[in-house]
């Protein structure tokens, strides 16, 4: 049932910290960081520690019957593209032609991950996994606290729906985060034609000609021409040096810096809160 | 351009709202508008059907009494029109041939039929005719009396005609004829 009167809210889990931005306004939305907790380093990425976090922060900030959106750190969920058959003629088809992706690039058996995909039957589609088990627990938090979860996606699929407009065509959704970076490629029409969820070291991205060179030799494995990266707005903080990047080949653009610029600490659960709010 | 479909949630109709942000909220608005708008609509026309209806019963019941009264005046007509109007069907009614023929047999050279007037409503005819002499007046007035159709001949009125230089007598009568019957 609906009640606007429910706090809105919108969590970021990462497998090394929570947070939790409250959303108020409905024509001009603004939003605040009220909670955040990075968990040991033993803890982190374990399930049950991140939902226990949760628990304690949601309980601490009286958060009860919130409306929530959910934003996933990439590293917890796995993303491929899938080609659709030519002889694809009904959903089950794709959904079938997904898992089978799945089962082939990772190895393993899809049946303990839920897999979602946005399946089109015309061209390469970009299709997503999270392990059955983190719904489970977050249903179980959703419960206890009779939220009302409006949505639960990855943050480049969030990142990639709330900024496209701001894209263009053969653009790159660069965002970095906890030692990997995420690259979502769209192409003529602007719909997503590659996704790369790579290891990167910290040279790769010490200063500009590194990054480019990072992302040239990407470029060059996916034999697509690099032009325009637009970075998530975080990376303003993580790399300093974008501030002052040069106009040229490839240009960087910022996206919405103003979100982030207020914020003096920012842990990695708060980035993907605040892509989500 | 869409959106990437790509969600881990149940689908629940505040994910919806949530979605849909302000535009949901314009669109909510613009379906009250227009389900108020058509509920306006729907109860004016019932207003409108209403008064037609109504105007229609009305005009239905004048035009009922206009028709009583026509069909009044077309049934009544005034008793004289009536009255003329049988009399004219009566004269046309007339077995005109049948007693013309009938004249013609019996009428001779030495008489002749001036005026022919016919009373339907009595069945008498008044004859004006001319004879030489009185005698053939006679014979011609016993003639007509022996005609199984004609009966009640009555001679009303005669003179001598001095204008002419023949004196021949001219007279007037008048017969009634029957049909198979009674007169």
């Amino acid at each position: 049932m609906l009640n606007i009167s429910s706090p809105q809210i919108c969590i970021g889990i990462t497998p090394s910290s929570i947070a939790i931005a409250r959303v108020t306004g409905i024509l001009r939305k603004s939003n605040q960081i009220v909670a955040e907790k990075m968990l040991p380093l033993d803890q982190r990425g374990v399930l049950k520690h991140l939902c226990d976090q949760l628990t304690a922060l949601l309980k601490e900030n009286g958060l009860r019957n919130a409306s929530a959106k959910l934003v996933i750190s990439d590293a917890l969920a796995r993303f491929w593209m899938v080609q659709p058959p030519l002889n694809a003629s009904t959903m089950s088809d794709l959904q079938a032609a997904t898992a089978a992706r799945f089962q082939t690039l990772y190895g393993e058996s899809p049946s303990q991950w839920t897999i979602q995909a946005d399946y089109q039957h015309d061209r390469p589609y970009l299709a997503s996994a999270i392990p059955s088990a983190w719904l489970e627990a977050i249903e179980a938090v959703k419960r206890d606290f009779h939220m009302k979860i409006n949505e639960i996606a990855p943050q480049s699929v969030v990142a990639y729906n709330r900024w496209h407009h701001l894209l263009q065509a053969g653009s790159w959704l660069v965002n970095h985060q906890e030692g990997k970076i995420a690259i979502a490629i769209t192409g003529e029409k602007k719909h997503i034609i590659g996704y790369r969820h790579i290891q990167c070291r910290s040279q790769d991205i010490a200063d500009e000609s590194s990054f480019t060179y990072f992302l040239r030799q990407q470029a060059l494995l996916m034999s697509i021409p690099l032009s325009n990266i637009i970075c998530f707005p975080n990376l303003t903080h993580e790399l300093s040096w974008l501030k002052f990047a040069r106009a040229g080949q490839p240009n960087y653009r910022v996206l919405q810096k103003k979100l982030f610029d207020n914020l003096k600490t920012v842990s990695s659960g708060v980035d993907l809160a605040l892509t989500g709010a | 351009m869409t959106r990437l479909h790509i969600d881990f949630s149940q689908p629940t109709l505040s994910q919806i709202v949530h979605r849909g942000g302000w535009r949901f909220a314009i669109a909510a608005t613009l379906l009250v508008l227009i389900l108020a708008g058509a509920y306006g609509a729907i109860v004016f026309l019932n207003i409108k059907i209403q008064s037609l209806e109504d105007r229609l019963a009305e005009l239905n019941q004048q035009a009922m009494r206009t028709e009583k009264t026509h069909r009044k005046e077309v049934s009544k007509p005034p008793v004289a029109n009536q009255q003329a109007m049988l009399a004219m069907m009566a004269q046309l009614n007339l077995p005109w041939a049948q007693l013309l023929k009938m004249f013609d047999s019996i009428t001779s050279k030495q008489v002749a039929l001036l005026e022919f007037m016919p009373d339907s409503s009595t069945r008498t005819i008044k004859i004006f005719a001319e004879a030489r002499n009185s005698a053939q007046m006679t014979r011609y007035l016993e003639t007509l009396k022996k005609q199984e159709n004609l009966v009640n001949v009555r001679l009303i009125h005669h003179e001598i005609y001095a204008a002419d230089k023949l004196n021949p007598i001219r007279f007037e009568f008048e017969v009634q004829w029957v049909t198979g019957g009674a007169p």
